[in-house]
């Protein structure tokens, strides 16, 4: 098998943010869409970056991904990096409903600091392997995605893993896709009557 | 599997590294602007102004000078034959901008720069705009309409209100800078409904030139909005007015006021007793000064001193809702709880739960162990001053660089002998119970480390309340030496 490298003149470069409460396993799911393992530490992350050439439908991008803290106590840096991100992965734990009651929180801050109607995001159910735990049904899951207007899958960063590639290349995907539109209310013209 | 498609793995600690500070200006490109013809035609070449003036504060002898050089120039008449021409053609100029903006797609690449940003209030509520020189994209880049366009833009939003304007000077380089005549077409363009709620305007480090430019259109500019702009030679004169902190000044601008205090020492002392008074005012500060003084019940965001003060019950400095969280926790089934601290509570839970312990009402955390570990983390967060201390926080910061064997003795001058006592017996309380978390760390997984690092910023932070990610470090590896070692350090 012989696939073409990643080509070497300038990739386009997209920028994802995982965000979510504390411990719905952020870390987990980026440690193993990157590193293709299933980290069992248990550590509160405070922020990590990770870059990959990464190829989705055949383009290939930079994917630069920075992983996040949940806690509140970070929430002075999260405006800093909601600025950067082309998108952002909205992670909850299925087996945590606060951490799916929050979500939302995520998605509005988002879209203030945006200033958009708008912004390309994916809804992720994640810990799936937790049958027994569950406390958020897929159902659920979709009808929030539904609400905020953007795609719902679940995952699971555990062996074997469950749609992590997948949640990442669709986010990749949602930013390509996604009209380039105006920032919320351009009232530019209006000024031009009123003063003419 | 082919090799080179293995992913490669590279976690970089510093967010900045990857995404921050593009502001470098490159100086690679003549010095020249493509505008050129926009310059009317001064009878001095400002570029060279800018060169001679350098980075060099101005003598205020020198001063005078400029403003008589630039009354002579007015009343030999050539500079205002250039206001009339500019004038007589600011209406069309106005309207071409103004319409070329409706099909203008947005201001990424602006925006992205942080030329302007808005940050937050000032002490009257005021929105802050700043405008950094030194992060103008090279002219070349860059149309001058368009940047016009963009500050306008930018500025549309915030109009309505009143807001302020501080502008750093520093960093324009003849590589980025704007011909004078932007200035005027940008006054032209700006109606009255900019200018009406603009409260102040704040030049930040001016040079020669600009007072120059400044007072040239003197004569043409409203008495009124003259009062409103004033010069800031020092970044401790702005802090009369705003606060620095919140302003997210550009780090070139502040090594550049550094440089400008190292030449001057009446002014570094200025600064130094500037800061103090600022440190003061933030200590004796009244909890939300003026009518919305709260209420005698309330415990967060006040100080740990209004609390004993309304409290009077209040028993070894502990507040109150501090003893229900920790009361709570300790139950084992809580303290075994996995993840405790580290995970989140529902917001709207917490904010019910604060407004019920600021209304003096009991908390009922509805079994909810994450509930009391995040309102605990939150009060101590929310303090008007953080346990840790605004005064020691540059210390800890030097954390990491002592050795092994001087920590464990300035950690205690530290906490011992420098932090108030009513500090001090609270964060004993706190990391005492931390401590008792961390023994069940086998069960909950919160080891040391784990707590210090979800606990840390809420003991100490900056007095802007901004921390960056360069301080998280020593901040939670202070706050890991002072779990680890508690039985040491909290001796008395």
């Amino acid at each position: 098998m012989t696939r073409p490298g990643p080509p070497n003149e300038n990739l386009p470069t997209v920028k994802l943010v995982v965000v979510g409460d504390g411990g719905v396993g952020k870390s987990a799911l980026t440690i193993q869409f990157f590193q293709k393992l299933f980290v069992t530490d248990y550590d509160p992350t405070i922020e990590d970056s990770y870059i990959q050439h990464t190829e989705v439908d055949g383009q290939w991008c930079i994917l630069d991904v920075l992983d996040t803290a949940g806690q509140e106590e970070f929430s002075a840096m999260r405006e800093q990096y909601m600025r950067k991100g082309d998108g952002f992965l909205l992670v909850f734990s299925v087996a945590d409903r606060q951490s799916f009651d929050n979500v939302r929180h995520f998605h509005t801050q988002i879209l203030r600091v945006k200033d958009r109607d708008t912004y390309p995001m994916l809804v992720v159910g994640n810990k799936v392997d937790l049958v027994g735990a569950r406390a958020v049904s897929a159902e659920q899951g979709r009808a929030l995605a539904r609400a905020l207007h953007a795609p719902y899958l679940e995952t699971s960063a555990k062996e074997p893993p469950l749609n992590v590639d997948a949640a990442f290349h669709e986010l990749v995907r949602i930013i390509r896709t996604h009209p380039q539109q105006e920032v919320k209310k351009p009232r530019m013209k209006c000024h031009t009557c009123s003063i003419l | 599997m082919d090799p080179e498609h293995q992913p490669k793995l590279s976690p970089v600690r510093a967010y900045q590294a990857l995404h921050g500070i593009n502001q470098d200006i490159e100086e690679t490109y003549p010095s020249l602007s493509e505008y050129h013809d926009y310059e009317p035609s001064l009878e001095f070449d400002d570029s060279e102004i800018i060169q001679s003036s350098g980075l060099a504060p101005l003598p205020p002898e020198l001063l005078e000078l400029g403003a008589e050089l630039a009354d002579r120039s007015a009343i030999d008449g050539t500079i205002e034959e250039n206001f009339e021409e500019e004038l007589a053609s600011a209406p069309q100029v106005y309207a071409e901008i103004a319409t070329s903006s409706a099909d203008e797609p947005g201001f990424a690449e602006l925006s992205s720069t942080g030329v302007v940003e808005v940050v937050g209030d000032d002490e009257g509520g005021r929105r802050i705009i700043v405008v950094s020189a030194c992060r103008l994209p090279q002219s070349k880049d860059l149309h001058p309409d368009r940047l016009l366009r963009y500050l306008m833009f930018t500025l549309d939003k915030y109009v309505e209100q009143d807001y302020s304007v501080v502008y750093f000077h520093f960093g324009l380089t003849s590589k980025n800078k704007l011909p004078p005549s932007w200035l005027w077409k940008a006054y032209k363009a700006f109606d009255r409904k900019y200018k009406k709620n603009l409260k102040a305007l704040y030049l930040v480090h001016p040079t020669n030139f600009i007072r120059i430019v400044w007072q040239m259109l003197r004569p043409a500019i409203s008495v009124k909005f003259g009062r409103k702009m004033m010069y800031v030679n020092y970044l401790h004169e702005l802090q009369q007015h705003l606060d620095l902190d919140k302003l997210c000044i550009p780090e070139p601008v502040l090594q550049y006021d550094k440089l400008l205090l190292s030449k001057s020492p009446r002014a570094a002392e200025a600064a130094r007793a500037s800061a103090d008074r600022a440190d003061e005012a933030r200590a004796e500060e009244p909890p939300a000064a003026g009518s919305l003084a709260p209420p005698p019940t309330q415990q967060f965001g006040v100080s740990l001193q209004f609390i004993r003060e309304n409290h009077p019950d209040m028993r070894d400095s502990i507040p109150p809702v501090v003893r229900d969280c920790v009361n709570f926790l300790s139950a084992p089934d809580a303290l075994e709880t996995e993840g405790i601290f580290r995970r989140s509570a529902n917001i709207t839970v917490i904010k019910d739960l604060q407004r019920r312990c600021n209304a003096g009402e009991e908390l009922d955390f509805r079994g909810d162990p994450h509930a009391a570990a995040v309102l605990l983390k939150t009060f101590l967060r929310d303090l008007e001053e953080p346990v840790l201390t605004f005064s020691l926080y540059d210390e800890i910061l030097q954390f990491q660089s002592w050795s092994n064997k001087e920590k464990p003795r300035q950690v205690k001058i530290l906490i011992l002998e420098r932090l108030p006592l009513d500090n001090y017996k609270l964060l004993k309380y706190v990391i005492q119970f931390l401590w008792q978390v961390q023994d069940r760390s086998c069960l909950n997984k919160m080891t040391s480390s784990n707590l210090a690092v979800v606990f840390g910023p809420n003991l100490a932070s900056p007095p802007s309340g901004q921390m960056s990610l360069q301080a998280i470090a020593p901040i939670n590896a202070f706050t890991d030496f002072l779990l680890e070692n508690q039985e040491t350090i909290f001796i008395i």
